[in-house]
C-alpha cells in the first residue's frame, strides 16, 4: 500500500544519475482498468510520459531504462494528479460529499490504483504533517465515471461492490460517509450485513444510523444484531430513539436488551452476547452435532451446563468432530473458565490472553450462566479504548 | 387580478436573481464600513472620494468575476482553488480567509459594542448577549427571512443622502474630488486609503457572491442579469459611500472635529435627525453589525468546508456536521473576544480590521486572476482586457498604497 502523495516528487534515475521528478501517473483512456499504465516525468526540457514498467520503483526512487518509449500525451487519459486528486467525490444522486484527499496504490509487479482516500488524514499526509487520525478509504470498485465537464468523481455504491467489502471496511466508510449517503449505503446492503457493519462502527456513526433509519428497515437490521451491541447503542440514542428501538424488537428481545443495560459497559455482564449455544452436560455428541447442522449454528465453543443451567465448561467446536459421537459431552470438557457479570474489563483480558481463549462464559452469583464473551468483543474494546487514547 | 399576476410572474425571475450582488454590496456597508468612510470624511474632507471612485469600479468587476465564475463552472471560488492548486494552495488561503474574515467579525461586533455605548451599555455587557443573540440567529433563524429583514433595514443608509444635502457641503468641490486624484504622503492619509479599499472589496465577499450565484442554482443563461445586479449593487453600495463621507466633511471636517467614538462619528446625521442623530446612528450601526456578525461566519464555515470536503449546512446537526459548526463557532468566538480586550478602542478595530481585509486580499486577488483566465475552465468566458486591467490596478493601489504606508513608517 503506497499513496500516491507520496510517489510525487520522487526522483527519477538513470545511470545512477538523477534524469527527472515524477509528477503524474496515468491510467489507460476511458478508465478500463485501475492499473497505472504511463508515468509522467518532468527534467528542464519539459514533460513526457513513459510506459510504468520502463520506470522501475524501488525503495523511495524510480529507475528508468536507458532507452526508454516516450508516449505522446493523449487528453483522454486519465492523470491521477491531474484529474483524480483534490475532485469532488458525488453520489449517484449529484450531492455533495468528499473530497479526494489522496490516492491509493497497491504495488504488485506495476501500480494499481485500490481506492481513494477521503478523510482528513489524507489532507495531513500531503501537507507533510503526520496524523494519528485513520485513513478512510472508498474502494476504486466504487467509483462509477468521471465527469470530464466539472471535474467531478461520480461514486456509485452498487449493491454488489458493496456487499462483497468486509464489514469493517464497510463500517469505515460509514464513518466517514455523510448523513444522507450513509443512508443510501445501509438500504442497499443485505440485512445481515448492515447490521454486521454498523455493530463494527464507531460509537457516534450507530447512533447516527439507528436514529435516522426508517422503522421498517431498522426492525430488520435489529432482528440481526447482538443484543449486547443493541443495548451497548442503547445507552447512547436520544430516548425517542430508545423507545422506537424496544418497541421494533420482540418482546423476548426487548427485556433481555432492557436487562442488559442494566450492567455498566465496561464490566463482564455489560460485554457480554445472551445469545450464544449452550447445551446440557449428557447429551451425545452425535446429538448434538446432529442439531447443530439442523439449526446450521456453527458455534466457536459450546458451553455446557448441568440441568439447573449450572456452568460445567465449554467444548470448543473442533475437539466435536473427532469426538467418538456415543459419548456424552461433559467428557469433554477442558475448560471450566468462567467470569463473574461484575468482572472488570482487565480481569476478563487476563483470562481471555492467559488461557488462550475464544469464548468466555458469564455467570451470576449462583454459577449460572448467563451470557458469553467472545474474543470479538473483547478486542473491539481493546480497539476502541485505544482510539479513545489517540483521541487524548 | 389576473393581469397583475402576469405581469408579477414575468418580473419573479428577475427577483430571484436579483439579489447576490446587492446583499454582498449592502453588507460592505458594514460596521467597518460606516467606521472608515466616517473617519475619511472627518479626518480627509473629500479628498478620498478619487478612491471611492476607482473601488466602485473595482468592486463591481471583483464581483461580476466571481458571479460569472460561478455561473460558468458551477463552483465555489473554494472548490475551483482546491481543484486547480491542490491542497497546499488551499491550505494557505483559507487560513489567509479565516484571519480576515476573524477581523471582520471582530469590526461587527466592536460596531454591536459602539452602537450600544451611545446609550451607555458598557461592552462587557453588551457583547455576551450579542454573541449569544447571534448564534441563536444562525442556528434558530432562517437565513431567507433575515435577508429581508437585513435588506429593508439597510434602508436606514438613505439618512446619510438627506443629512448631506442638509449640511450644504461644496457639491462641485465633492464631485470634482471624485475624479481628480490628490495623494499625501502622509501616513494617516495612506493608512485610511488603504482601509477605504479594504472596506469596500473584501476578501469574504469574493467567496460570498460566487457560492452564492452556485447555491441558487443560476446558470449561464443568467449571466446578463446577474452582471445588472453585481453592477447595481456596487453602484448602490459606493453611492451610500460617497454620501456618508459627504456628509462626515461637511459636519466634522470643515469644525476640525476629530471621531473618537460613535458618537462623534453621528454627529454627521445632526443636520437631519438633530438631537435625535445619535440614536439614529447607533440604530443603523446595530442592524448593519448584527447581519454582518451572523452573515459573515457562516459564510467562513460555508467555503472552508468545501474546500477541504467536509459535510456543511445548517440543515445538519452539530453531530452530523462538527467541522461547519465547529468553524463558525470559533470564529465568532474569537471575533467577540478582540472586541471585548479591555483596553483595545473599538474604532480602533473597526478601522485596522477593514485595512487588514485590504492586504489580505492581495493573494485571494492572484488566484482570481488566474482562475478567471483559464481558458479550460471557462471556455469562452474567461476575463476581457478592460476587466484584467481592472483587477491589475485594484492590486496594485492596494499594494502600493500598503507599502508606502509601511515605509511611511520609518520616514516620519
Amino acid at each position: 500500500m503506497i499513496f500516491v502523495s507520496q510517489l510525487i516528487k520522487k526522483m527519477v534515475l538513470m545511470n545512477d544519475t538523477k534524469y527527472a521528478k515524477v509528477i503524474d501517473f496515468g491510467l489507460p483512456s476511458k478508465l478500463q482498468s485501475p492499473e497505472v499504465s504511463t508515468i509522467l516525468l518532468k527534467n528542464k526540457r519539459g514533460k513526457f510520459a513513459v510506459p510504468i514498467n520502463e520506470a522501475k520503483y524501488q525503495d523511495g526512487i524510480f529507475y528508468l531504462t536507458k532507452h526508454y518509449t516516450s508516449i505522446p500525451y493523449n487528453p483522454d487519459d486519465f492523470y491521477l494528479v491531474e484529474d483524480l486528486l483534490d475532485k469532488q467525490v458525488i453520489d449517484i444522486t449529484g450531492k455533495r460529499m468528499v473530497r479526494v484527499n489522496d490516492v491509493l496504490l497497491k504495488e504488485n509487479g506495476g501500480l494499481k490504483v485500490t481506492g481513494i482516500d477521503v478523510s482528513f488524514a489524507g489532507i495531513l499526509r500531503r501537507l507533510g504533517l503526520g496524523s494519528p487520525l485513520k485513513t478512510v478509504t472508498i474502494p476504486w470498485s466504487a467509483v462509477e465515471a468521471f465527469d470530464y465537464q466539472t471535474g467531478d468523481i461520480r461514486i456509485k455504491f452498487g449493491k454488489s461492490n458493496l456487499n462483497m467489502l468486509h464489514p469493517a471496511e464497510l463500517a469505515d466508510i460509514l464513518e466517514e460517509a455523510g448523513t444522507k449517503e450513509r443512508e443510501g449505503i445501509v438500504e442497499v446492503l443485505d440485512i445481515e450485513k448492515a447490521a454486521d457493519a454498523i455493530e463494527e462502527a464507531n460509537s457516534e456513526t450507530q447512533e447516527a444510523i439507528l436514529e435516522q433509519l426508517p422503522s421498517s428497515q431498522l426492525s430488520k437490521i435489529l432482528e440481526k444484531m447482538q443484543l449486547s451491541e443493541i443495548a451497548d447503542v442503547a445507552d447512547d440514542v436520544n430516548p425517542q430513539t430508545f423507545k422506537k428501538i424496544l418497541k421494533l424488537l420482540s418482546t423476548e428481545r426487548a427485556k433481555r436488551v432492557e436487562k442488559l443495560m442494566l450492567f455498566p459497559d465496561d464490566v463482564a455482564g455489560g460485554l457480554m452476547q445472551v445469545t450464544f449455544y449452550k447445551v446440557k452436560g449428557d447429551r451425545t455428541i452425535g446429538e448434538i452435532l446432529g442439531e447443530l447442522s439442523k439449526l446450521q449454528l456453527q458455534p466457536e465453543s459450546i458451553i455446557v451446563t448441568t440441568y439447573e443451567d449450572k456452568l460445567i465448561g465449554q467444548v470448543h467446536a473442533n475437539e466435536l468432530i473427532n469426538a467418538n459421537p456415543n459419548i456424552t459431552i461433559n467428557k469433554l470438557v477442558t475448560k471450566p473458565f468462567s467470569v463473574h457479570k461484575d468482572e472488570s474489563f482487565s480481569g476478563i483480558f487476563r483470562q481471555f490472553a492467559h488461557y488462550n481463549l475464544r469464548v468466555l462464559p458469564v455467570v451470576d452469583d449462583d454459577n449460572n450462566v448467563i451470557g458469553a464473551i467472545s474474543i470479538d468483543a473483547v478486542m473491539q474494546r481493546v480497539e476502541e479504548e485505544e482510539e479513545r487514547d489517540d483521541a487524548i | 387580478m389576473t393581469r397583475f399576476k402576469q405581469q408579477v410572474v414575468r418580473f419573479l425571475p428577475i427577483f430571484a436573481i436579483l439579489g447576490p450582488g446587492i446583499i454582498s454590496g449592502s453588507v460592505d456597508n458594514d460596521a467597518g464600513g460606516i467606521a472608515t468612510y466616517s473617519l475619511a470624511g472627518a479626518q480627509f474632507g473629500f479628498s478620498l472620494l478619487w478612491v471611492l471612485f476607482i473601488t466602485t469600479f473595482a468592486l463591481a468587476i471583483t464581483q461580476e468575476v466571481g458571479a460569472r465564475m460561478g455561473l460558468v463552472t458551477g463552483k465555489g471560488l473554494a472548490s475551483l482553488i482546491r481543484e486547480k492548486f491542490g491542497i497546499r494552495w488551499t491550505t494557505f488561503i483559507m487560513a489567509i480567509l479565516f484571519i480576515a474574515n476573524i477581523g471582520t467579525i471582530a469590526a461587527e461586533f466592536a460596531g454591536i459594542a459602539a452602537a450600544f455605548e451611545i446609550v451607555h451599555v458598557s461592552k462587557f455587557i453588551s457583547v455576551p448577549i450579542a454573541l449569544i443573540l447571534v448564534f441563536l440567529l444562525i442556528t434558530k433563524g432562517s437565513f431567507k427571512r433575515l435577508e429581508q429583514i437585513f435588506l429593508v433595514l439597510s434602508a436606514f443608509y438613505l439618512v446619510y443622502i438627506a443629512s448631506a444635502a442638509l449640511a450644504h457641503p461644496q457639491w462641485g468641490d465633492a464631485v470634482k474630488s471624485l475624479v481628480v486624484p490628490s495623494f499625501h504622503f502622509n501616513k494617516n492619509y495612506l493608512l485610511t486609503l488603504v482601509a477605504v479599499i479594504g472596506t469596500t472589496i473584501t476578501p469574504w465577499g469574493q467567496f460570498f457572491i460566487q457560492d452564492y450565484v452556485v447555491d441558487k442554482k443560476l446558470s449561464k443563461d443568467d449571466l446578463k442579469i446577474e452582471r445588472g445586479d453585481v453592477f447595481l449593487g456596487s453602484f448602490i453600495t459606493n453611492f451610500i459611500s460617497f454620501f456618508i463621507i459627504v456628509a462626515c466633511a461637511a459636519t466634522l471636517f470643515i469644525h476640525n472635529i476629530s471621531i473618537n467614538d460613535a458618537k462623534d462619528a453621528a454627529l454627521a446625521l445632526q443636520p437631519l435627525a438633530g438631537p435625535f442623530a445619535a440614536i439614529l446612528f447607533g440604530f443603523g450601526l446595530l442592524n448593519a453589525s448584527l447581519f454582518g456578525a451572523a452573515l459573515v461566519p457562516v459564510a467562513t464555515s460555508y467555503v472552508i468546508t468545501e474546500a477541504f470536503g467536509f459535510e456543511s449546512g445548517l440543515n445538519f446537526s452539530f453531530k452530523e456536521a462538527p467541522e461547519f459548526y465547529g468553524i463558525f463557532t470559533f470564529a465568532i468566538l474569537s471575533g467577540a473576544f478582540f472586541v471585548i480586550i479591555p483596553f483595545l478602542p473599538l474604532l480602533s478595530i473597526l478601522f485596522w480590521s477593514q485595512a487588514l481585509d485590504a492586504v489580505l486580499l492581495l493573494p485571494i486577488l492572484v488566484f482570481v486572476y488566474i482562475l478567471s483566465n483559464d481558458k479550460r475552465l471557462l471556455n469562452g468566458y474567461k476575463n476581457g482586457k478592460v476587466i484584467n486591467a481592472v483587477i491589475i490596478i485594484t492590486f496594485l493601489l492596494i499594494a502600493i498604497s500598503s507599502i508606502a504606508y509601511f515605509l511611511s513608517q520609518f520616514i516620519t
